[in-house]
């Protein structure tokens, strides 16, 4: 139940739970609002909620050390500040390094569901909470609300405290709103399953034949079919939550900005996993001096911000070698031909669609070995290939053809806008509901059947 | 105020109606046209019944003829199973007393260690012995005063062949048998039996081959499409093999079924690899059925052909111990049902998991990603495999 495309999320706990929301007066959906997080958590980790518990409790009692000590302007008061800020964040990062590390090294997978998620609001919530930029403490149920909140707590956004008004007495309750936020979860639904779902099988396809034995074009397809299943999954998970956010009467978090329209490297990574960019922009990169103290020290600084990214996308090294790849092309925008792609927007454009795929391709490959292997297909320059069948490609376009060309449009900003724009319009709403029964359709034939997904 | 709110909130509105109208029909259906189906109301809403029974191709809207009789029986598997079952009946009359599949079977003479066993077919005097070494088996097959005979080291099949004159196939010392010796099934008079041989890969020419998603891999990747017809696709099973548009008309370039390209071209070799897709449905006895009425059909639209039955490849040791349908026992079961339909004079049963098996008879785990099918560089093994089988009669 914890995943959004879950058949009994879908059709009785998110109903369930909107209507609880809405029946019981406005001061208790706070009150709702964190203890149906907890049960929703709950369902899907019986025993890690104990530590999100905790965590949650934890925080904010050394938050509340941290904001009692900043408010005093003695100097001794300032050293407790620091230590307790520092206290706070070797908790939160060291949870976060004991699980990754565990899971890298031991090679077990126990990673709580979500952790990376809420303990970047947590280690957000603590900074903001130092700094002064949440001047008010909150309590401890706003708090609490803050880093449980269902919607969020699996896969975010990673919002701010201070994002938008989420907070009870700013929610906006409303008709429209809860339009506005199913619009998104529905859209943000059919996308993943209908599109991400089976664009990934065509990579999955690409695997059972063996990187070794695919043809260039192939190679070249199925780095294109997985930029965008990829997309589209956690895109498609990022409207979901904040539809269910905005049905709430919170604000929309916006988490990607059609990032495939962008038209160098560094913007493509400003308008994808905005709240994860943001985090480390404002976390990271501009504590560390940012941009302002010369070219040595913005290096270093991206460095840093790349290789962390890396490292929290997974423990492998095939993700650290992907950081350094973008570390790599961000700073050579950054230091050189970055003034060249703002002259000739055509040709930024180029760029970025040819050479995100490639990077993510060293995120999808894990092993080294077999990601070698796969690039070599790519670029076959050193010859290689064993039993290619050159017809493959045309194989996998016919299969794929319909969700790659869906997919390419989908990708345009302008599609997007001009839908969302006509929400309203009787065939976009049948429109919109017959392609929601046909993801349900998908969901339930795949669901109760997994064979249907995998006949040989 | 009422048709304002509707205004604001269109596609909130047509969720909800849809969403209870769905959920309506699922319940009703629940006791009507979806009975059958598996359901837990603790995991499950309503209206994933009604999706499931699109699935099996119930419309929702036939909740409207209720028959609470209950005579609205789902269309799906168990209604292809018999079906199946059906055909097989009739075809029956056919395979049985014409072909015999079972044959005699000889004492194996035991002129070399262990495990030895000989098979001796046909009718009439025929000695079969197996000889030497380990885990042989020699197959002596054929009419009259023929003897054949296998020899051979290690897991080897030796298939004695056709006649006193020949040993093709099998060498060494042949002895005599006690042909016919208790076994089932009427012997074909003057019938003969042939042994595998090596065979060039001009064998394939007119060959055709039939089968699921490992067959179109062999097309894909094996290096024998240029040769061989192939009518193969995704998921398909024994039960709908005839029936699946799989093949293409020659001349038209149209989808057609394989039963109309069985009639329209005549082929010296039917090679048939089924069975791993239907491992979830039914029982063996059914499945065994479906397949000899799928022979037998073959047979007679192909009657000059060698029908070879490919025994199902199996699954790697990871997947046989996780998955409660497509592992090997499942898949060792069927095939040894396949296996039976071979008489050795025009249907075969051949393997290929002797070549791709790792030592605990399981899909050797470097052949594969996805555990169950053959990465595209080891198709090679496979055709390397049909190759040292073949079938050269007369």
């Amino acid at each position: 139940m914890t995943a959004f495309t879950e058949i009994g999320f879908l059709f009785r706990f998110l109903p369930a739970f909107l209507a609880v929301y809405y029946l019981v007066p406005g001061k208790l959906r706070g009150a709702v609002l964190l203890f149906g997080s907890i049960l929703f958590y709950a369902v899907g980790e019986p025993y890690f909620v104990l530590l999100l518990l905790a965590a949650v409790w934890l925080n904010y009692i050394l938050a509340s050390r941290v904001w009692h000590y900043r408010k005093r302007k003695r100097r001794r008061s300032r050293k407790k500040c620091i230590t307790w800020f520092l206290a706070a964040l070797t908790v939160d990062i060291g949870l976060l390094a004991a699980f990754k590390v565990s899971g890298a090294f031991l090679g077990t997978s126990i990673l709580p569901l979500g952790l990376s998620f809420y303990l970047f609001k947590m280690i957000s919530f603590q900074a903001d909470i130092y700094t002064g930029e949440i001047e008010e403490l909150p309590t401890f149920w706003q708090a609490a609300v803050y880093f449980v909140m269902f919607p969020q707590v699996v896969s975010g956004p990673i919002m701010r405290y201070k994002e938008g008004k989420w907070r009870k007495n700013g929610r906006e309750y409303s008709w429209e709103k809860v339009e506005e936020g199913l619009w998104y979860f529905v859209t943000g639904l059919v996308t993943k399953v209908l599109l991400a779902d089976r664009l990934a099988i065509l990579w999955k396809d690409i695997s059972v034949i063996g990187y070794e034995s695919i043809s260039t074009p192939l190679a070249w397809l199925g780095a294109a079919g997985y930029s965008m299943q990829l997309y589209f999954d956690f895109w498609g998970y990022s409207l979901m939550a904040s539809g269910i956010c905005v049905m709430l009467g919170m604000p929309f978090i916006r988490n990607f900005d059609h990032p495939y329209a962008s038209k160098s490297i560094g913007e493509f990574w400003r308008r994808w996993h905005m709240t994860l960019g943001s985090f480390f922009r404002d976390y990271v990169y501009i504590p560390l001096g940012g941009s302002r103290e010369g070219d040595g020290r913005t290096v270093r600084n991206l460095l840093a911000v790349w290789l962390l990214t890396g490292f929290w996308h997974g423990g492998s090294l095939n993700f650290i070698l992907w950081g350094m790849v973008l570390f790599l092309l961000i700073t050579a925008e950054k230091l050189w031909f970055g003034k060249v792609f703002r002259k000739f927007p055509f040709l930024g454009r180029c760029y970025v669609l040819l050479l995100i795929p490639v990077t993510w391709v060293f995120f999808a490959v894990t092993d080294l070995g077999q990601l070698g292997i796969y690039l070599g297909r790519m670029f076959p320059f050193a010859g290689g290939g064993i039993a290619v069948n050159p017809k493959d490609v045309v194989k996998s376009l016919g299969m794929y053809g319909v969700y790659l060309a869906g997919g390419a449009v989908w990708c345009v900003p302008a599609v997007f806008r001009f839908l969302e724009k006509h929400r309203k319009n009787p065939a976009a709403v049948v429109l919109l509901a017959v392609l929601f029964w046909l993801s349900v359709y998908c969901l339930v034939s795949m669901g109760n059947n997994p064979f249907a997904y995998l006949k040989f | 105020m009422g048709w304002t709110w509707i205004k604001k909130c269109p596609v909130f509105c047509v969720l909800a109606v849809s969403g209870l109208f769905f959920s309506l029909v699922g319940i009703i259906g629940k006791f009507t046209m979806y009975r059958g189906y598996e359901f837990h109301v603790a995991k499950q809403p309503f209206l994933a019944l009604v999706m499931e029974g699109i699935d099996e191709g119930v419309a929702p809207w036939e909740v409207i003829g209720i028959n609470l009789s209950g005579d609205l029986i789902p269309f799906g598997k168990e209604g292809k199973g018999a079906e199946a079952d059906g055909r097989g009946q009739d075809i029956e009359d056919f395979i049985g007393p014409d072909s015999g599949f079972a044959a005699g079977r000889g004492d194996g003479s035991d002129t070399g260690g262990g495990n030895i066993s000989g098979f001796g077919t046909g009718g009439g005097n025929i000695s079969g012995s197996g000889a030497d070494g380990g885990s042989i088996t020699g197959f002596g097959t054929n009419g009259a005063n023929a003897s054949g005979s296998g020899t051979g080291g290690g897991n080897i099949l030796g298939f004695g062949t056709d006649g006193a004159n020949t040993s093709d196939s099998g060498t060494g010392g042949s002895q005599p048998g006690n042909a016919g010796a208790g076994m089932t099934g009427e012997l074909a008079e003057g019938a003969e039996g042939y042994g595998f041989q090596g065979v060039p890969e001009e064998y394939f020419n007119d060959a055709v081959f039939i089968g699921d998603s490992r067959t179109v891999g062999l097309y894909e990747y094996g290096g024998i499409e240029m040769r061989a017809d192939f009518f193969a696709k995704i998921s398909l099973t024994i039960y709908d093999v005839f029936t699946e548009k799989v093949a293409t008309d020659e001349e038209t370039g149209k989808k057609i079924t394989v039963e109309e390209a069985l009639q329209k071209k005549q082929y010296g070799k039917v090679y048939l690899m089924l069975g791993i897709n239907e491992l979830g449905t039914g029982t063996t006895e059914g499945f065994l059925e479906a397949y000899r009425a799928v022979v037998a059909r073959i047979r007679e639209l192909q009657p000059d052909a060698v029908i070879f039955v490919e025994g199902i490849m199996r699954v790697t040791g990871t997947k046989n111990e996780s998955d409660p349908i497509f592992n090997n026992s499942n898949i060792n079961e069927k095939n040894e049902a396949i296996s039976g339909l071979a008489d050795n004079r025009d249907v075969f049963y051949i393997d290929v998991n002797e070549v791709v098996c790792d030592e605990n008879g399981n899909l050797n785990a470097e052949y594969t990603t996805d555990e169950v099918h053959l990465k595209a560089k080891y198709y090679g093994i496979w055709k390397e495999f049909l190759l040292a089988h073949g079938i050269i009669r007369g």
